[in-house]
């Protein structure tokens, strides 16, 4: 071969290599950046490796999803086989499992030493599942563990204040006195935003066969609440459920992203089989709630989010388990581009959404924030998947485009307690609280998507309590009706209380109620009540 | 001519190599060693957060009496910087500033509802007094765990100054299934917020 060409053969070979390199980076996912994520870490923690810290012997995540028991109800020797050792790591007292930041006890803040696990009794502690003392093990491993997951993922947590975990939780934890919930059998996160001198509680009820507390799922939810808020830096995505509204697309968000970060550091795909044992209402063996697509009615988001005239606005665990689908559908598809660390960079796209979620949030901003996420993280390689998803979901997006603005009619009601009853009364600065008798109604053809009541108002002689209410969304034709003459009939409306001394001396107060939604022109209609 | 064509080869493909390197999936020494030695930067880091909060003071006009509270949270999207506000170690409640760390450092002001307001008379013994008279009220709310020290001060809309409201869990007589949280004015027991902060199971 003549040397120019061997040169020229040279020059079109590297044009060659070079293009298959790129090809290949494409490929490859060149654009994901894994910095910041903490591989090792999360590898382990896939593998329920948790050796850092004293031992304890737990039966994970809970007997009925534990690989090496499977059983709701277990000889005592079944369940000790079953018991695999977790470390508790970062604990800093002799006296209870706790340090700066996490405490667990019982009943209260103020619990006696002798119903606290010491760290040197781990083993007597873990010897019957039904023993507080149990649920106080799996409180501390489940959120010092879910807590070093998130930060592997690069994400912190709010410290700022502590977090106190009861297991068997009076309603006011600050009370020591045990209190009459001893019935309920449920589990709740509380952020006390507006109590900033208190700390943050996960509190567990139920005093049952199958104790809540004995299910990392339980704490791994609830986590996922103050997890929420964390990365969202306490902006209020759900300011508007905080404050009283009984539902809004931000509520449901809130609850999916809490299943979500259970179920996908659990890698079940569900929550809560072995707490729904204590259920009547749910099959022996069924979950709570499940993010893999199951034989119900929580696949498509028209069977959940419509306002039905007969049951009201849309149940925010329903929209959630459907949103928590849509969340392991785009899961699945990072895990089928990279087995091993697919579902990391899932985690991580899907909780850095939520860092730039606004205030009052709707299912559309959160789609958004995905898309956002998407672009920043991997480089958008997942935009149209993450849109087909939604799509294939049902999502509507905003809507079709509606002309006419939704119509509404609103009368104030006032209501005032005598005697431990509340009675209708004048809707004047004399009310406890003023609510109001709305009728809502969408006079197009299609529906209107996400429908809202607001008060709004810069006049601090209106104090607005539920600032805020969703409906969910509006088929063409239909209306939404929140009417009665009793306080329960009002639970859904929008509220608030006159306060007649920053009224400087005027005798009437002026405001609006404005009607919002995704594509339907807004309405605001004007509020005159005397003071 | 030959050894132009040669040049070109291999300047080719070093410039599209060393463009499209691909991101190693495992950590690097470099990053574990850079972690490793975070612990040493915290001392600069800290120097850093004084810097911030007296910028902050400077740039926002934050008035003498108002001590400045930081918090940052990281994200793999950067990092937030929220700075709330107190008084006398009273809790400003509707008063934030929140910036956004861009990737190169720079901050973006994201939210700011600070406001100079002026400073509010806080005297711990007429609260005390208010504090009992409240619980032993009997009105709708049963307010036994109100406590005369979980105050705060809430800033509203329209209003040229803050109000000092006992911050408190109490029980609703119209819901007593559902614990609600009340900031109640001080000085004249008018409730000012409600909220009902439970995320259930």
């Amino acid at each position: 071969m003549k040397p120019h060409r061997v040169h020229a053969a040279l020059f079109l070979f590297s044009l060659l290599v070079s293009g298959c390199g790129m090809r290949r980076s494409h490929n490859a996912g060149l654009n994901i950046n894994v910095q910041n994520l903490n591989l090792q870490s999360l590898r382990d923690f896939r593998l329920d490796r948790f050796y850092q810290g004293p031992q304890a012997y737990l039966v994970i995540p809970n007997p009925i999803d534990s690989p090496q028991l499977k059983a709701f109800d277990f000889s005592l020797a079944d369940f000790q086989r079953a018991q695999i050792p977790v470390g508790l790591p970062g604990l800093e007292s002799s006296s209870a499992l706790e340090n700066s930041f996490l405490k667990v006890r019982v009943h209260s803040l103020s619990d006696s030493v002798d119903q606290l696990v010491k760290p040197q009794d781990l083993s007597l502690a873990t010897a019957n599942i039904q023993d507080p003392r149990y649920s106080q093990v799996m409180a501390y491993h489940a959120v010092s563990s879910i807590s070093d997951y998130v930060k592997a993922l690069g994400f912190s947590v709010d410290q700022s204040r502590q977090l106190y975990v009861m297991v068997r939780s009076n309603t006011d934890p600050q009370q020591t006195s045990t209190s009459q919930t001893s019935q309920e059998i449920n589990a709740y996160y509380v952020h006390n935003t507006y109590q900033p001198q208190k700390p943050r509680y996960i509190q567990l009820f139920g005093d049952v066969k199958y104790p809540l507390g004995a299910d990392r799922d339980v704490y791994w939810h609830e986590f996922g609440h103050l997890f929420n808020e964390s990365i969202s830096g306490s902006r209020g995505i759900d300011d508007a459920g905080e404050k009283g509204a009984t539902f809004t697309e931000a509520g449901a968000i809130h609850e999916c992203l809490a299943d979500y970060l259970s179920e996908t550091a659990s890698q079940k795909g569900y929550i809560g089989r072995w707490a729904a044992r204590n259920l009547s209402d749910i099959k022996p063996n069924y979950p709570l709630r499940a993010a893999i697509s199951l034989n119900d009615s929580k696949n498509q988001f028209a069977s959940v989010a419509n306002y039905v005239s007969s049951r009201g606005a849309p149940g925010k665990y329903d929209v959630a388990e459907w949103c928590t689908r849509v969340l392991w559908d785009i899961r699945s598809q990072f895990e089928k581009e990279n087995q091993d660390i697919g579902a990391f960079l899932s985690d991580r796209t899907i909780f850095a959404a939520v860092g730039i979620l606004k205030k009052n949030a709707s299912m559309m901003d959160f789609k958004n924030a995905l898309i956002e996420s998407d672009k920043t993280l991997n480089g958008g390689n997942h935009v149209s998947f993450i849109n087909g998803v939604f799509s294939v979901r049902g999502f509507p997006d905003r809507g079709n485009p509606l002309s006419q603005p939704l119509r509404l009619q609103a009368a104030a009601v006032g209501f005032k307690e005598f005697n431990s009853q509340m009675s209708p009364v004048s809707p004047n600065s004399s009310a406890d609280e003023i609510f109001f008798s709305l009728a809502v109604s969408n006079p197009n053809s299609s529906p209107a998507r996400n429908v809202r009541v607001q008060i709004v108002s810069s006049d601090p002689a209106v104090i607005p309590y539920v600032e805020l209410q969703a409906y969910g969304d509006l088929p063409g034709g239909a209306s939404i009706r929140v009417s009665g003459t009793q306080y329960k009939d009002f639970l859904d409306s929008v509220s608030l209380a006159l306060d007649r001394r920053a009224a400087g001396g005027r005798s009437r107060v002026q405001f609006y109620l404005k009607v919002s939604s995704e594509n339907a022109p807004e309405t605001s209609f004007p509020v005159g009540l005397g003071l | 001519m030959k050894k132009l064509w040669l040049l070109i080869s291999v300047l080719l493909v070093w410039f599209l190599s060393s463009k499209n390197r691909i991101e190693p999936l495992i950590e690097s020494a470099t990053k574990r060693h850079s972690s490793a030695s975070k612990l040493g930067k915290e001392t600069s880091r800290g120097k850093r957060d004084q810097t911030m909060v007296s910028s902050v003071s400077n740039q926002w006009g934050i008035q003498s009496y108002h001590e400045i509270q930081t918090e940052s949270f990281d994200s793999p999207m950067g990092k937030t910087r929220i700075y709330s506000f107190s008084q006398d170690g009273v809790p400003i409640i509707g008063m934030t500033i929140r910036l956004k760390e861009q990737a190169d450092g720079s901050l973006i002001e994201e939210e700011n509802t600070y406001r100079a307001i002026s400073r509010v008379p806080i005297h711990r013994g007429n609260l005390e007094a208010k504090a009992e008279q409240l619980k032993t009220n009997d009105g709708r709310y049963d307010l036994t765990g109100l406590t005369p020290d979980s105050i705060v001060i809430l800033v509203r809309d329209g209003l040229e100054e803050g109000e000092l409201a006992f911050a408190t869990s109490a029980v609703d007589k119209a819901r007593p299934g559902v614990p609600t949280q009340l900031l109640i004015r001080s000085d004249d027991g008018k409730i000012l917020r409600k909220s009902f902060g439970r995320k259930e199971f």
